[in-house]
Parts: C-alpha cells; sequence; structure tokens
C-alpha cells in the first residue's frame, strides 16, 4: 500500500472509530466484541482500501461488513450466551419520577433487544440509531424491503409480549 | 410501565432513538484506535510472509529432491546460496542508545531513563539493535527542574508539551500520587460547562447552612461533616476559613480565585450536571480509573483524590489544548543503525472536551494566576496577561500542596509531599508562621521562575 493510501485509511480510521465502535456495541452488546468486530471489519477494508476509498462512502463499505460479520458470527457460535439483566448503573436518580419511569421503559427496551436474533437486532440498530430507511436497511443487509418491514413487526410484537409479562407480574 | 402499550409507531420510534443514542453512550472511549489496527494489520501481514517462506522452503526440498542440487556437498538444507540474508539477523544486537530530544547527549543512568525505556516496552515492540531512541526530555529543561527542591519535603515536577503529550522534564517524585485538592475544581467546572448552563459568570450560594446540599438528589437528608477538633456537625462541605456566615452568591470565576468550596460542591451536585458527570469528565480528562480515592462521592470536587504531578500536568494539558488530550511520550522517535526514522509514537490526541469549554477554565485560570495575593509572585500578573493559567491546590491537614498551568507549548505540575520511612503520605511542613503549606505562595514563586524561562 501506498504512504498517501496508508495516510488516508489511517484518517478515516481515526475519524470514523466511534461511530463505528457505537454501531458494533449495539450490534453486539458486548464491549469487547463491538472492538473485535471493528477491527475484522477494518481489516477486510484495509486490504481493498485502493477501491474502496474512490467510492464515495467507505464508512457504509464498513457497515455493511460489519453487520453481515456480526450475524455470520453469530451463527457459527455453539454455546448459547445468557443475557443478563444487569440493572444499569446508575448513580444518578433523576429524582423526577416521569425520569425513572422513563428509564425503566428505556433499559426494557434494551433488554429486548439483547435477547432478539442477529437480523431483526440488526435491523432495529440499523433504523433507529443509524437512522437508514428502511430500503437503506435493505440494502445493507442485503435481502428485500418487505423482511426488514416484517422484522421490525416481529420485534415490536416481542416487545409488547415482554411489557404484558413484565406488567401482569406487578 | 402498564400505561404505555406502544400502539403508537412514532411513541415507540422516539423511545428506540432515545435507547440507543443514551446506550452509545457507554462505549468506552480508545485512545488511538489507529494503533492498535497497525499492530493488527503488521501481524497479518508477518503471518502472511510466514506461510510464503514455508511454501518457498517446500519448493527448494521438492528441487533437491528431483536432483538439481544433489551433488552439493552438504547440501540437505537445500537453501540456494544466492540467499545470505541470515547471517546478518544473527549479528549480536548492539543495546539502543538513549538520547535527550537534541538528538546527541545521551541520558544518564536514572529514573529519566528507566522512565523512557519502560515507556518503549509497552508502547514499541520492534528492533532496538543499533537502535537510538531520541526522547522528549529536553536537557536544559530537565537540569532546571532537578535543581529546584524543597527540604524536607520532596518536590516533584513533571512539564510536558499539552499540544503533543512529549514529557519535557521530570524531576522528584514525579510519579507519586498525592491528594489533588483545589486542582480538582476546574474539572468540576468543565463538567459543568459542558452542560451548556453554566458559565464563569454563572452565581452559586457560599453558604451551606442557607442552602443545604444533598445526595443522591432527592433524599432530602443535608450533607453534614464533623469537625476534627470540636467535634462539632457543620452542614457540607467544609471550608478551609471555617464555617461561612451570612448569604452571599460569588461567580465561579471568583470561587476559583478564592478556591472555595461551596460553590463547586453546588455545582457539583446541581440536577442538571451531577457527580456522575463531574467523575466522567475526571477520567476523560486522564485521571486514570482506580487511582487511589477516585470515587463517585460527594468529596470528589474538593479533590480527594491522589494523582501524581505527571497525571495532573497531562490534565491541565487538555486545557490548554483546546479540550484535547494527548497521553503522555516520553519517546520523540527510535531511529535504526542507519540513522533511519523506524518509529514515532501516536500524539494525535482525543477530543474530550469541547474547545469552547476549555477555553472557559482557561479564562478562570488566568484570572486565578492574574491575582497576586495567589501566587505571592510579582511577575505573576504579567505572565497571566500573556495568556498563561494557572491554579493551586493546598490539601487538607498538610498532605499535600499544588500548583498546575500552562501557557501555550508548556505545561508544568509541581506538587510537595512527604512519605515516611515506611513510605506512607506524611505531613509537609514549611508553611508560614508553622501554618498550613500553601501551594500557591509556596510554589507558586518557583513556578513562575520555571515557566517564564521556558515558557511561551
Amino acid at each position: 500500500m501506498k504512504a498517501a493510501q496508508e495516510d488516508s485509511f489511517r484518517e478515516f480510521v481515526e475519524g470514523s472509530w466511534h461511530r463505528l465502535l457505537r454501531t458494533a456495541y449495539l450490534l453486539t452488546g458486548d464491549h469487547g466484541a463491538a472492538e473485535d468486530l471493528v477491527q475484522t471489519a477494518l481489516m477486510r477494508t484495509y486490504k481493498r482500501w485502493g477501491a474502496i476509498e474512490r467510492g464515495d462512502a467507505p464508512e457504509v463499505y464498513v457497515r455493511r461488513v460489519m453487520v453481515n460479520l456480526n450475524i455470520s458470527a453469530w451463527r457459527r457460535r455453539r454455546v448459547v450466551e445468557h443475557v443478563v439483566a444487569e440493572p444499569p448503573e446508575r448513580p444518578e436518580p433523576g429524582g423526577r419520577g416521569d425520569y425513572q419511569e422513563a428509564h425503566a421503559v428505556r433499559d426494557e427496551l434494551w433488554r429486548t433487544v439483547l435477547t432478539m436474533p442477529p437480523r431483526m437486532r440488526t435491523v432495529f440498530v440499523l433504523r433507529y440509531f443509524e437512522d437508514l430507511s428502511e430500503a437503506e436497511v435493505a440494502a445493507v443487509m442485503g435481502c428485500a424491503v418487505g423482511s426488514v418491514k416484517s422484522q421490525v413487526a416481529r420485534g415490536l410484537a416481542r416487545l409488547r409480549a415482554e411489557l404484558r409479562v413484565e406488567g401482569s407480574a406487578r | 410501565m402498564s400505561e404505555r402499550d406502544f400502539e403508537r409507531p412514532e411513541e415507540w420510534e422516539a423511545e428506540f432513538r432515545a435507547m440507543f443514542a443514551e446506550r452509545s453512550r457507554d462505549v468506552r472511549a480508545t485512545t488511538s484506535p489507529y494503533r492498535a489496527m497497525r499492530q493488527r494489520i503488521l501481524e497479518a501481514r508477518r503471518k502472511r510472509r510466514q506461510r510464503i517462506g514455508g511454501a518457498g522452503a517446500a519448493l527448494a526440498v521438492a528441487a533437491v529432491g528431483l536432483g538439481v542440487w544433489a551433488t552439493m556437498s552438504g547440501g540437505s538444507q537445500g537453501a540456494p546460496p544466492a540467499v545470505p540474508v541470515s547471517t546478518s539477523a544473527s549479528a549480536p544486537a548492539t543495546p539502543a542508545k538513549y538520547v535527550y530530544n537534541d538528538g546527541r547527549t545521551e541520558l544518564p543512568a536514572g529514573p529519566l531513563l528507566d522512565a523512557a525505556q519502560q515507556y518503549l516496552k509497552t508502547n514499541y515492540h520492534g528492533d532496538l539493535g543499533g537502535a537510538t531512541v531520541v526522547t522528549t526530555f529536553d536537557q536544559a529543561m530537565q537540569q532546571a527542574a532537578e535543581a529546584s527542591k524543597s527540604s524536607p519535603n520532596d518536590l516533584g515536577l513533571a512539564a510536558l508539551d499539552p499540544r503533543t503529550g512529549y514529557v519535557k522534564a521530570l524531576s522528584g517524585p514525579w510519579d507519586r500520587p498525592a491528594q489533588i485538592a483545589d486542582l480538582m475544581k476546574p474539572i468540576t467546572a468543565a463538567a459543568a460547562f459542558e452542560t451548556g448552563r453554566y458559565s464563569p459568570d454563572s452565581n452559586e450560594p457560599t453558604n451551606p447552612d442557607k442552602h443545604p446540599l444533598s445526595w443522591p438528589d432527592g433524599s432530602g437528608a443535608a450533607l453534614q461533616y464533623s469537625d476534627s477538633r470540636t467535634g462539632q456537625q457543620h452542614a457540607w462541605p467544609p471550608e478551609s476559613g471555617g464555617p461561612v456566615r451570612g448569604d452571599a452568591f460569588v461567580n465561579l470565576r471568583e470561587a476559583m480565585v478564592k478556591a472555595l468550596n461551596t460553590p463547586f460542591a453546588q455545582v457539583e451536585l446541581a440536577s442538571d450536571v451531577g457527580l456522575a458527570k463531574v467523575y466522567a469528565t475526571a477520567l476523560a480528562v486522564g485521571m486514570p480509573n482506580g487511582s487511589p480515592d477516585l470515587l463517585q462521592v460527594a468529596s470528589l470536587t474538593l479533590g480527594t483524590a491522589q494523582e501524581s504531578p505527571l497525571t495532573m500536568a497531562s490534565v491541565y494539558g487538555v486545557f490548554a489544548d483546546g479540550g484535547i488530550r494527548h497521553d503522555p511520550a516520553f519517546v520523540f522517535m527510535v531511529k535504526d543503525a542507519r540513522d533511519k526514522m523506524v518509529w514515532q509514537p501516536d500524539t494525535t490526541g482525543t477530543r474530550v472536551l469541547s474547545a469552547h469549554t476549555a477555553d472557559e477554565v482557561g479564562d478562570m485560570l488566568r484570572s486565578v494566576l492574574g491575582t497576586e495575593s495567589v501566587t505571592g509572585a510579582p511577575s505573576a500578573p504579567a505572565l497571566s496577561a500573556k495568556g498563561f493559567a494557572a491554579m493551586a491546590g493546598t490539601a487538607d491537614s498538610d498532605h499535600a500542596a499544588w500548583f498546575d498551568g500552562y501557557g501555550a507549548d508548556l505545561v508544568t505540575a509541581v506538587a510537595l509531599s512527604r512519605v515516611d520511612s515506611n513510605g506512607n503520605a506524611a505531613k509537609i511542613t514549611g508553611g508560614a508562621e508553622g501554618g498550613t503549606v500553601r501551594g500557591g505562595p509556596v510554589l507558586g514563586p518557583m513556578w513562575v521562575e520555571f515557566m517564564e524561562k521556558f515558557g511561551h
């Protein structure tokens, strides 16, 4: 790789790292796995950097690699992880009731996201964190727009069911 | 939660967006992503080379099998004679030479050399045989630093370039943690300014009796402390001048100059700032997680945490460089035996505060340095007018005294501390008329002299 390309790759890594890491964390739900995912995706990008750099959006490429890597990694794993419903560290109670209520709802959402199968989780992260349209999500994941819609619908049904269980338990 | 049934799409969409945004902020900051990437790329290349190398050897062996070199004496190793590479690689390695930043003068054995070697060991994994390591240390500055002493206390000094993190001079116990005391106040202020709701002109109360503080917020019980001499209970936080009378308000700039605890405690525990934010800011500007007594407790803003002079120099470097944090670097570059540069540390840095916040904190610290009664140095106001900024710190019960500040290209932290023969923290001595050893008057003049000579 030429020095100029090396430089532009370095610039790209430093500029986009944090954004990519955030997405990776939401996709994997784990700090170590997130870092590994970003690095592996960037390694693939590095190999073809000359061509990718000439395209206009390297970040789109990396994101796609990341999404696909994560889904196939999940398929390959044997051991089912136990998602620990960790209560979030909350050293700063807001004091106001509605704030705590909002927080409880978000905590519930995150726990639901952690139990989602990877394709469904990916759809939610791309749609509501990366703010991609349904068509863009479909393009990144290489599937039909219809399956993006159905994943969202099923995810919501799941969420409603979980909230109902929670509600009745109280 | 049962009333939230998520029937309306825009309602849960907003909820998901908020949740993801909130969660994504939990991601730990990586200081130098490219460096980590680089290691991985090099590792992959090395593995590939090994594979190709292996294939090459197999070919040669196959050729021997074919009888091409079958007549050669001792041809069992099979390497074609045109490859004499292996001889130079096994030559005895000459130890690396460590030099000052001038590139010539060799570093004497001692703590400085140890620090540079330790730094290289953790950050550079290449070959050092016959190499010249150009350190970041400035010989003149180092000599001046070593000349300043304060017997019987230990004077620790660390000076670095805030634009890169290059460490210029280190003397005394520069890595010994000591209670940072008032040096914490600018960090509390930075946390408040980051919210966009505070400025150096924000007014805060000075009397905790009239404006009781509580934590956790909403628990109702006012925080109190008991006076160690009289045993009496007072409203928290303590002030060095004893309990405050009246019900005055001061702005944060004045509170910084006078090193008042209460206004900063008010900010720290305010519902729109909060302890968690102050703690997170302390970590972001470079106080290592796990530093002694760096805890998420109300007294955090009083500076109960213990940090080393090197850490505090690099923390104030963040204010000096407009909110960018650079990890301290001890090595400028590594050159191989042929004088070719082979490695330099990454000094890009990471933005941890907005430029606006850094400027506002700097503005307050210029006021501190510009107040003659703080430093007792007649030339300090002139230095402040040139853009220099600083903060003095005086720890409770004579545990430490500090002076930490910067100009555009140099940040210097000096601390007085002392340990007894068992290595435990001991009281420092030498306060005016046997009183408390105050950072401003005791360390200010020597800091000013050092900065006048080396800072710009």
